[in-house]
């Protein structure tokens, strides 16, 4: 029989939390689905406009094709962190000697160590046209002509996002696979071996289905994370070269930011919110559904 | 025989590893050598060793770095304290405290995972706005602050909900009060995944770019991440320097994770992310 805690505890120890996210969490949520709806400008009251802002939104040649390049962006993301880190998870649990094991994995997360932003500025100095390492390498095995300033051009600048992090391979991707393999129990294993389902014929038909937990979680993590970074092309092409390699949230940022039109970013946020929520909430579902059969 | 194609597939596997290792590693490789070799080294001879070695980059990286490291380090050293106090005693109030009510408290902090910060960016600049805190350190550390529980509370709260329930009624029976009970039976088991929370919020306050970008114009104020990117742009085309500034401000981070990456590989392996 559980008692109830007195409510000066309760307050005690839950109130401080409730508050904060009260004031910095759920308020600017709130505001941020209503602005959408309103004419608003820097320093300037808003006013409202009703749907206005998606309007707007419908006929902005700026934006469409953001949408394109954030497409090609997802896609990717997803087919990098589906594959890469999958199977250097794979090899590894496929070693025998565990201080192989050990060292290998240790030095695949090592790059996690190096804050983001300098990770980021490095590819950018892989990507550099003068004497980039990307240059260096094509010169050194004889491939000098396809030389470039890769995040300026054109034709290579939403390619060169896309090989940000090459071969992709690290990182807490790594991490969840690995925990998901070696949750999988040896008893599987063994009758694996017995049925003569070995190699890639066990990865394909045993490790995956069981798998199914780590790979959605990966897949909604990278959806969101995917859809809301714009800091990366920011900082590496801002964009172009022209609108190369635009997206949606780089958008809401210049609408903001740059423009002042915080109405109509707002609006744009509101979109956004509502594409990965329900593009997460769709990943989840379709999870649970494979698992259930 | 079969033992020998074992062997072979191994081998395979080893060589396969270690060939991407090396392609993963190559830039940071790249980033340690350059930044020791002048420009002109650079140019006549980018693969070989420095010639000679110029240490003086590390020094001249160092004195324009250090402000915005120690900024950081400031805003993490009051963010995460307040985060792992709040989040460990919401945890505990969340999993442990009978009151009307628990289940929507926790259903509102899981909902917050769902809003993504695209959403809230510009209101909350407006929020900070308007409380005239931009410009401070305060528009960094209290919306840090809100927003790092919100994964503490979840993973503090599943952990201590997850431990027998016959501890507690033993200390309970004792005569011991909750705050006794979450001090000194919630608070040291709950270690583990406390140290995971705590490596989190840094590398989150360490890697966040557009919140400090957008809050923060004075110089001295700004935070490392910003503040590499002017470095960067200031040493634009001299290679060594930029590059021995990437490795300084590296620093702080390798430091953290020599001492804490065991608890959060072990965090995140054991099953703390897998809610």
């Amino acid at each position: 029989m559980k008692r109830r805690a007195p409510w000066p505890l309760v307050f005690v120890m839950l109130l401080p939390t409730l508050a904060l996210l009260a004031v910095f969490n759920y308020t600017p949520a709130v505001i941020g689905l209503l602005r959408a709806f309103t004419r608003w400008e820097t320093g300037e009251d808003p006013v409202w406009i009703g749907a206005g802002n998606f309007a707007t939104m419908w006929r902005d040649e700026f934006l469409r094709i953001g949408i394109w390049n954030q497409v090609l962006l997802l896609a990717a993301s997803l087919l990098k962190v589906l594959t890469m880190p999958l199977l250097v998870a794979e090899l590894l649990v496929s070693l025998r000697s565990p201080r192989w094991q050990h060292v290998l994995r240790t030095a695949f997360i090592l790059p996690m160590v190096v804050p983001g932003m300098v990770s980021m500025l490095l590819w950018a100095f892989v990507y550099d046209g003068s004497i980039g390492l990307l240059n260096q390498l094509l010169e050194a095995v004889g491939l000098g002509h396809l030389t470039r300033a890769w995040l300026g051009e054109y034709r290579t600048a939403l390619l060169a996002i896309v090989g940000m992090g090459f071969p992709w391979c690290g990182g807490l991707a790594l991490l969840i696979y690995l925990a998901g393999l070696t949750g999988i129990s040896t008893d599987v294993y063994d009758s694996c071996a017995l049925d003569g389902a070995t190699g890639w014929r066990r990865v394909l038909y045993v490790d995956m289905p069981l798998l199914r937990p780590q790979v959605r979680l990966l897949m909604t993590l990278t959806i969101i994370g995917t859809l809301q970074d714009f800091g990366s092309i920011l900082i590496l092409t801002g964009g172009g070269p022209g609108l190369a390699t635009h997206v949606p949230a780089l958008h809401m940022y210049f609408q903001a930011f740059r423009f002042g039109h915080m109405g109509y970013a707002a609006a744009i946020g509101f979109v956004l919110f509502i594409v990965i929520f329900g593009l997460a909430a769709l990943n989840q579902a379709a999870g649970r559904k494979g698992e259930a059969r | 025989m079969r033992r020998r194609r074992l062997r072979w597939g191994e081998a395979a596997a080893v060589t396969a590893l270690l060939a991407l290792l090396g392609l993963s590693l190559l830039p940071f490789a790249m980033m340690l050598l350059l930044s020791l070799k002048s420009n002109a080294d650079i140019f006549t001879s980018f693969w070989g060793l420095p010639n000679p070695p110029r240490w003086d980059y590390y020094r001249d990286a160092a004195k324009a770095l250090w402000r915005y490291l120690l900024n950081t380090l400031v805003i993490t050293a009051v963010v995460v304290p307040s985060v792992l106090v709040l989040a460990s005693m919401a945890g505990y109030a969340l999993a442990r405290l009978e009151f009307r009510g628990r289940g929507l408290a926790f259903g509102l902090i899981l909902g917050l995972l769902m809003i993504p910060g695209v959403l809230t960016l510009i209101p909350t600049f407006a929020l900070v706005q308007s409380l005239g805190l931009l410009n401070t350190r305060w528009a960094l550390i209290l919306p840090y602050v809100a927003g790092g529980q919100v994964l503490g509370v979840i993973l503090c709260r599943t952990f201590i909900a997850g431990l027998p329930d016959e501890l507690f009624e033993s200390m309970r029976m004792d005569g011991a009060d909750e705050l006794r009970v979450y001090r000194h039976l919630a608070l040291p088991l709950s270690l583990p995944t406390i140290a995971t929370v705590a490596i989190m919020t840094t590398l989150g306050i360490y890697n966040d770019y557009i919140w400090p970008l957008v809050t923060i114009n004075d110089a001295a104020l700004q935070t490392f991440t910003v503040g590499v990117t002017r470095f960067a742009g200031e040493f634009n085309l001299d290679y060594g320097p930029t590059l021995a500034g990437y490795v300084v401000g590296s620093i702080p981070l390798i430091v953290l994770f020599a001492v804490g990456m065991r608890s959060f590989v072990q965090g995140v392996t054991s099953g703390a992310l897998r809610a």
